[in-house]
């Protein structure tokens, strides 16, 4: 008999975080609340995993995402010392993605989230893509910034930034949306990089609704273009009256404000720049 | 098919039971034995032939009949499991019971198996082998432990011999 256990065994144990479990979720679990689950490990570290749920709940702190949903199928990745990420994943059944991200207001610990609910939709970890072919809701609340983002569309694509980096506009880095597209942008009136107060002394919300046929964000650009039978309207000092278009561009200052609107189409096309002309003051 | 190999084997430990089973028309005459240390390979019915599992123990009350089958319970118990002919993992165990009708072998008590490629760790109160599927079925408090990724508790998982693949029952892959 010379049946030895050897020696890295014990580091193994206790180097492994606990990924998997059914019961209520503990301090180290990836995954847990499912009913069936499936992994074929695969060369490289990763590790092929179908799970079945209740939904299923899981909480991947290295790519700083929380999700729940009826079907998850994918392949999972540890880095050493790192918690377990989704390299590619098609989630399925009343699916909610919560992300975080640094709240854009730079605010130190302060984080923004960003939820997305759809019935199906595919995630790769290397670009932080989330991809949905139907209809698709994506909700941003940035509380330190005292920003909300608000949209649905037919189907979509969003880019995030990589866990811990977000912009001063959004963490998005670029965002496309298709198919009756409807928003809500929600923040605090800035003129001359100081907020608007309101008669109460407090910071002046502005509110901007939108509805459109396609929405194409790009962050490096701080441009948001909007195109087919745009409609814009709400409370915001950059808007003078409802706007009606074939195409409207939003251009954001580094500190995502709204700078300038370039709007394209019926009856003409207007310019609308932060300073309004004098004859409008 | 089933190869007994009994090393150590008592003299005077080995009785003729001349038990019948079954109707009087099919009577199986069988033989046990008491070894303090021996070793059991189980092989598929597949050309080429192919080892399933191998279990070797400290002490035995063998069972074995004139068709070749043999089993029996062991004590202190460890071994091999093979997948497609090759040693997949290595277990030990309190006790073992290898079954001779079916090819199943059943490990209780302190359960371990291991892997070395990649390294990993099953732990669990109790094993069965499945023949059909060639899998391992664990059972009570299954943790599996790898590199990358642990597994548990668990009531009960479905286990691949060199522990690749893991699933609970309800996803567990069909009979080979």
């Amino acid at each position: 008999m010379n049946f030895r256990f050897l020696p890295w065994i014990g580091l193994v144990i206790l180097a492994s975080a606990i990924a998997f479990a059914q019961q209520a979720q503990r301090s180290n679990n990836e995954f847990y609340f499912f009913d069936e689950f499936k992994a074929k490990l695969l060369a490289g570290g990763k590790i092929q995993l179908s799970v079945v749920g209740k939904p299923i709940k899981a909480d991947l702190k290295s790519q700083a995402l929380k999700l729940e949903a009826l079907l998850f199928e994918g392949v999972m990745v540890r880095t050493k010392g790192q918690s377990l990420a989704i390299n590619a994943a098609t989630i399925s059944g009343n699916v909610n993605l919560t992300i975080s991200r640094p709240s854009s207001s730079k605010i130190a610990g302060s984080n923004q989230t960003v939820e997305i609910q759809s019935a199906k939709i595919s995630y790769v970890g290397a670009t932080n893509t989330v991809a949905s072919q139907g209809a698709v809701s994506i909700e941003r609340n940035d509380v330190s910034a005292s920003e909300t983002m608000s949209l649905s569309a037919g189907s979509g694509e969003a880019r995030l930034f990589e866990p811990g980096i977000s912009s001063a506009r959004s963490p998005f880095s670029s965002l496309h949306l298709d198919g009756g597209v409807k928003g809500i942008l929600t923040g605090v009136a800035i003129e001359e990089g100081k907020p608007v107060l309101d008669s109460s002394q407090k910071p002046k919300k502005t509110i901007v609704n939108l509805t459109c046929t396609t929405l194409r964000y790009d962050d490096h650009a701080g441009k948001m273009t909007l195109s087919g039978n745009v409609k814009l309207w709400g409370d915001h000092p950059m808007l003078f009256g409802n706007i009606d278009a074939k195409q409207v561009v939003l251009i954001f200052s580094e500190l995502g404000e709204i700078d300038e609107i370039i709007v394209t189409g019926e009856p003409a096309s207007t310019t609308i720049t932060r300073k309004p002309p004098p004859a409008r003051k | 098919m089933i190869s007994v190999v009994l090393a150590s084997c008592a003299p005077g430990t080995s009785k003729r039971l001349s038990e019948i089973t079954g109707t009087e028309t099919k009577k199986t005459v069988l033989e046990s034995a008491q070894t303090s240390s021996g070793e059991l390979t189980s092989y598929g019915d597949r050309v080429p032939r192919r080892a399933l599992w191998s279990i070797r123990w400290k002490t035995a009350e063998l069972v074995y009949s004139q068709d070749g089958k043999a089993g029996g319970s062991m004590t202190d118990v460890e071994g091999d499991l093979f997948a497609n002919g090759k040693k997949a993992s290595r277990f030990r165990a309190q006790r073992g019971l290898a079954s001779v009708k079916n090819r199943n072998l059943n490990l209780s008590g302190g359960v371990t198996i291991e892997t070395s490629d990649p390294p990993g760790t099953l732990n669990c109160e109790s094993v069965v082998w499945n023949p059909d599927t060639e899998t391992i079925e664990a059972h009570g408090k299954v943790y599996v432990t790898m590199e990358t990724i642990q597994f548990g508790p668990f009531d009960k998982l479905v286990v691949s011999p060199d522990l690749k693949e893991i699933s609970t029952p309800g996803l567990a892959s069909p009979k080979k």
